[in-house]
């Protein structure tokens, strides 16, 4: 494909250009991707949001184990590997940390940042529960604090004009996404699991002009394009990293793919857009977060909607299986997984529960393990 | 019986036995508690605690008595709500003050200090928790796992309601909420945000406070919806009152011992109170220990006047992070020749500002959310620092729960801290609190044992 | 006088006879499975060299992970603080001590006078450990003395990740399935174990002279690539493994001076 071609072109000259960037004067925010912090607010105080979201890859996690406990969550710990490896340039060039404090795993990249760099971070706390009036208070009032974060670090201010214009390149960013993911419903997809979630990644990194473009372009490319046509499996879990596609060419060797995802890291939300009138602030608030399909956190007060979420991505996406895939010691999710099974089970749905630590030594029986499943449908 | 002389080390007076005989029994039988198991506490309980002393034989006896209410709370209350770990004690006090005919209680707590540390079968509980529920060796937190294995044995009751707080941790929450799903059980979920910036503490930040205080508003609809009971602000203050009144009782025990030298008393014993005054939530011990603190209190102050100690005297002072329920670990800690003297539970000075806040849920929220623990990675680790520097102590084993994030982002940074600006040596330890299978004190030993020989030179070197 | 150190390890046990501050006889046997017939032989053998009898002994110090097993042992220390004060006698230059034995490994960082200032040990997992070795040994069909010198033939190491053998176990099968060389496989194994122990120590920080103690120190790899790993030099005692059961010896000789 000539635009995924052009778009992982741009993504390897994009350091080199943020570093130019940032020898203007540039400022530039690094957050973790899991479609909680608005980009908007940061494109829009003029500076340049960059995702966090390296995985997969052994030596981050044993580097970590310098500064946190071995039973933190995988994803969470490779990011201070990250850091504390000092190959990765985005980790050793942002000026700002956002963390949105979704759990106590994902509170300890905050606090992995805080405890042990010297680069300002900010906490984002995050309600669970986004169906009450104080949680939407909090979260609103979070975004608040975040603005003037983003002022004091740029000293310019963020206006609505400015916001607005953001605000509806993020929309069209969203509803492309979701156009592109939608096409999959069709018996041959016209992209794979991998490449699509490659899309995402890219998002997080790539100038958003540059990438709705590139989304357009890929838009029209795909139409009437047809892909194989094999087992259909719906991914679900925590993380997916950007490096991190294990599954996805495990999957690629035999003939079955990724149809449909749903991950709390690593992913844009992209089913709903933003209100772009009246308060903005609130606006943002809203479709971030009261509105956010799905809902934060797996469980707790949301469980209903996920399960339902999750019942309708499968029927919609026709899957023979589900994959949950969910990263090793993040608690949530493993607890979460064993509810999500008995409801598959129950629907007469195959699926399979997957913890990685990011070790080469898992990837033969998880092959095995993928390969049953695919097998069995 | 076979089990009278177990209770009589337990503090129960013999009128007392006679008089509980139906329930012990048929508690006991509930529990799948076998004469051998019995044995098997009467020997743990002369081996780990100090019987000598009549308020540590009251402490147990309550602990047993916590574990006789759980185990019967079905046939003898109307409703029964569970709050596990850490519980917004404030709350669950509030939810047992209102009526008799209610049971709260932390589960959990419960059932490690009987099951796991009196009779030392904990394992009984966790393994049936395992297999298509919990996977073992994804650190779990034991605790949890504790509760939903007697949940699931059937040897503690269903709840008819379950308030799980989100503060410290996501594991609570989320099997919780599990566990309402498996059995049909109303979950009101007490929510927090933990986002704090570790330069502030101890201030907590406004939003993040009357966050919690709204959502206890929202538990106690909860409650009222599935009890009937109204949760008043005058039923919620005099709650308050008396687990304060607990709270200054036991702090006034760590304050005798706190310069004892030779230590009186064995942290086993000291952590197992605090323990139960704090953490069991229980409507069996709720506002009232039948006098156990004051009578420990005399008993030590005697024992400090006669100048009897568990190690001789000059044994380096440490603090730890928390006292593990297994009683073995803290008494290997003493062998080595340490004194632990603190765990973080205590509360610092720079924790004692006045609040700003008038509302009741408020003040008591800000309080809960200022610990450490519930406020970020940085705050706890200084507050670890604190301890140390406010109580003098020559050392710090910074033992973090195997399975807590909450507990275990902190000891690495601690270390830094306290290394760099206190100078006092820190072993950081992993360890397990109650799930012993593969943390036992014996696998901790050398490390121990080198710290304290470390320690006491580092003492010897100062005292030239 | 005659004073004996005695280290039970997991893989083997060591002592070390002292007369007059100097290291009169020692031996090295492998522990069985009964560890105080062990704890006597090993001193028995030791004794024999230099024709002289258990009950010669003025004072005895045990150490390692059985310490507590040892019968004629008159006080028991752990081995971190007697393989500090061991290699403080023959290297009182030493700073820093990476000791790996069979079932552990370690991180020590001593001071001038052979004191522990601080010190970390390996949790709960064989990576990094003699017995890691052995493991890896048997599954490429070695002799686990052939290991080192080939790891030190490849310029391509593996990447193994693993942190737990068992794993590494599957990893290096897979590996192996994959066509790599059997040179490249056993310099990842080393580069892996050598790695897993030096993040271990990083909270306890690595100064110079950093001296590699155990039984494992005797292999060449693990000595090149923990060099690799913390940019320094390292130094290895004569005897390395008995390191720990001659500080026990010292020890037990201080302990005279004491009454």
């Amino acid at each position: 494909m000539k635009t995924m071609k052009d778009l992982s072109t741009s993504l390897e000259g994009r350091v080199s250009e943020l570093r130019e960037l940032k020898k203007e004067g540039k400022k530039i925010v690094g957050y973790v991707p899991g479609g909680f912090m608005p980009e908007e607010l940061v494109w829009a105080s003029g500076a340049i949001p960059v995702g966090l979201n390296r995985g997969g890859d052994p030596s981050a996690v044993l580097k970590s184990a310098e500064y946190l406990p071995r039973f933190i969550d995988t994803f969470s710990r490779s990011q201070i590997g990250y850091w504390a490896m000092g190959e990765e340039p985005l980790y050793q060039m942002v000026d700002l940390v956002v963390v949105p404090c979704t759990d106590r795993n994902i509170g300890v990249i905050a606090d992995g940042w805080e405890m042990w760099t010297e680069t300002k971070v900010f906490k984002f706390g995050v309600p669970h529960n986004n169906k009450s009036d104080h949680a939407f208070k909090y979260y609103l009032d979070g975004l608040h604090l975040l603005k003037e974060a983003l002022e004091k670090l740029t000293g310019s201010t963020i206006t609505d004009d400015k916001l607005r214009k953001e605000i509806d390149v993020l929309n069209r960013m969203r509803l492309l996404l979701r156009q592109i993911s939608e096409m999959r419903k069709s018996e041959r997809p016209p992209i794979s699991g991998k490449d699509y979630i490659k899309l995402h990644h890219a998002s997080f990194r790539t100038d958003r002009d540059i990438m709705v473009t590139s989304l357009e372009s890929m838009f029209q490319e795909l139409k009437g394009n047809e892909g194989r046509k094999g087992p259909r499996i719906l991914l679900i879990g925590s993380s997916i990293a950007e490096g991190d596609y294990k599954v996805h060419n495990i999957l690629e060797a035999i003939g079955a793919d990724v149809v449909i995802e749903d991950f709390s890291e690593g992913m844009r939300p992209y089913w709903q857009e933003v209100e772009n009138n009246g308060d903005l602030v609130e606006a943002l608030a809203d479709g971030y977060f009261r509105k956010r399909t799905p809902p934060p956190a797996f469980f707790r007060p949301a469980t209903e909607e996920r399960v339902a979420f999750f019942l309708r991505l499968a029927k919609e996406f026709r899957v023979d299986g589900i994959i949950w895939y969910s990263m090793m010691y993040r608690d949530s999710y493993d607890i979460a997984g064993i509810y999500f099974r008995r409801i598959a089970e129950k629907e007469g749905l195959p699926f399979i529960k997957i913890m990685s630590d990011y070790d080469t030594a898992e990837t033969g029986p998880l092959r095995t393990r993928i390969e049953a499943l695919i097998e069995s449908l | 019986m076979y089990y009278d002389e177990l209770l009589r080390l337990c503090g129960f007076e013999p009128e007392e036995i006679e008089e509980e005989r139906p329930r012990i029994e048929k508690a006991f039988e509930k529990l799948e508690l076998t004469p051998e198991d019995i044995d098997r506490g009467e020997e743990r309980v002369r081996q780990y605690f100090d019987i000598e002393l009549n308020g540590v034989r009251k402490m147990l006896g309550l602990w047993v008595k916590c574990l006789i209410d759980l185990a019967l709370a079905r046939e003898e209350r109307k409703k029964i709500i569970y709050s596990s770990f850490p519980a917004f004690t404030p709350l669950t006090n509030a939810m047992a003050m209102v009526s008799e005919d209610i049971f709260v209680a932390a589960p959990e707590i419960i059932l490690v200090h009987t099951v796991g540390m009196i009779f030392g079968k904990l394992p009984s509980l966790l393994e049936v928790a395992e297999g298509d529920l919990l996977q073992r060796g994804l650190a779990n937190c034991s605790l949890l796992q504790t509760m939903l294995g007697g949940i699931t044995k059937g040897v503690i009751p269903v709840p008819d309601l379950i308030v799980p707080s989100g503060v410290l941790c996501d594991q609570a929450p989320e099997l919780d909420e599990l566990i309402g799903r498996i059995y049909g059980v109303p979950v009101a979920y007490l929510d927090s945000v933990v986002d704090e910036m570790g330069e502030n503490w101890p201030q907590t930040s406004e939003r993040r406070v009357k966050y919690l205080a709204q959502e206890t508003n929202g538990v106690l609809a909860k409650f009222e919806e599935v009890t009937g009971y109204t949760v008043t602000e005058d039923i919620s203050q005099e709650a308050n009152w008396r687990y304060i009144n607990l709270l200054l009782g036991g702090n006034q025990v760590l304050e005798l011992v706190k310069n004892a030298d030779p230590a009186p008393i064995s942290y086993v014993d000291i952590g197992t109170m605090f323990r139960l005054t704090r953490f069991s939530s229980t409507t069996t011990i709720f506002g009232d220990v039948g006098g156990m603190i004051d009578l420990l209190y005399g008993e030590l102050k005697e024992r400090i006047g006669r100048g009897e100690g568990i190690l001789p005297k000059g044994a380096p002072g440490v603090s730890i992070i928390m006292s593990p329920t297994e009683p073995s670990i803290v008494k290997m800690i003493e062998e080595s020749g340490l004194v632990v003297r603190v765990d973080a539970n205590a509360t610092t000075e720079a924790e004692s500002a006045p609040s700003k806040h008038k509302d009741f849920w408020e003040r008591a929220g800000e309080s809960f959310l200022r610990k450490g623990v519930c406020y970020c990675g940085l705050g706890f680790a200084t507050q670890l620092k604190q301890i140390c520097k406010e109580w003098d102590l020559d050392g710090a084993i910074l033992n973090y729960q195997l399975s807590c994030r909450g507990f275990s982002i902190a000891p690495l940074k601690a270390k830094e801290l306290i290394t760099k600006e206190l100078g006092i040596p820190v072993l950081v330890l992993e360890c397990e609190a109650s799930d012993i299978r593969d943390y036992s004190a014996e696998a901790m030993r050398t490390r121990v044992e080198t710290f304290a020989e470390v320690l006491k030179a580092a003492k010897a070197a100062k005292a030239k | 006088m005659l004073f004996a150190g005695i280290d039970i390890g997991a893989a083997t046990a060591k002592v070390v006879i002292l007369r007059d501050g100097k290291i009169l006889s020692y031996a090295i046997i492998p522990t069985g499975f009964d560890v105080i017939n062990t704890a006597n032989e090993v001193t028995r053998l030791a004794l024999e060299k230099v024709d002289h009898s258990i009950d010669e002994l003025e004072f005895v110090i045990s150490t390692g992970y059985a310490r507590s097993a040892v019968p004629f042992a008159n006080k028991t220390l752990t081995e971190i603080l007697c393989h500090a004060k061991g290699v403080h006698l023959l290297l009182p230059r030493a700073r820093t001590i990476i000791d790996i034995g069979g079932q552990d490994s370690k991180v020590i960082r001593v001071g001038e006078s052979g004191n522990v200032i601080n010190f970390n040990m390996n949790d709960k997992c064989a990576a990094g450990t003699g017995r890691f070795f052995e493991v890896m040994a048997v599954v490429l069909g070695l002799d686990i003395s052939e290991m080192g010198p080939i790891a030190l033939k490849s310029s391509n190491p593996c990447q193994i990740s693993s942190t737990c053998t068992v794993f590494a176990e599957t990893e290096v099968v897979s590996l192996r399935a994959q066509g790599r060389s059997r040179e490249d496989l056993i310099s990842g194994i080393h580069k892996a174990a050598a790695s897993r122990v030096v993040t271990m120590g990083k909270t306890v920080g690595y100064e110079k002279e950093v001296v590699l103690t155990g039984g494992v120190a005797k292999n060449m790899g693990v000595k090149k690539f923990l060099e690799d790993e913390i940019k320094m030099e390292t130094v290895i005692p004569e005897e390395p493994q008995i390191m720990g059961a001659l500080g026990a010896a010292l020890f037990a000789q201080a302990e005279l001076g004491k009454k």
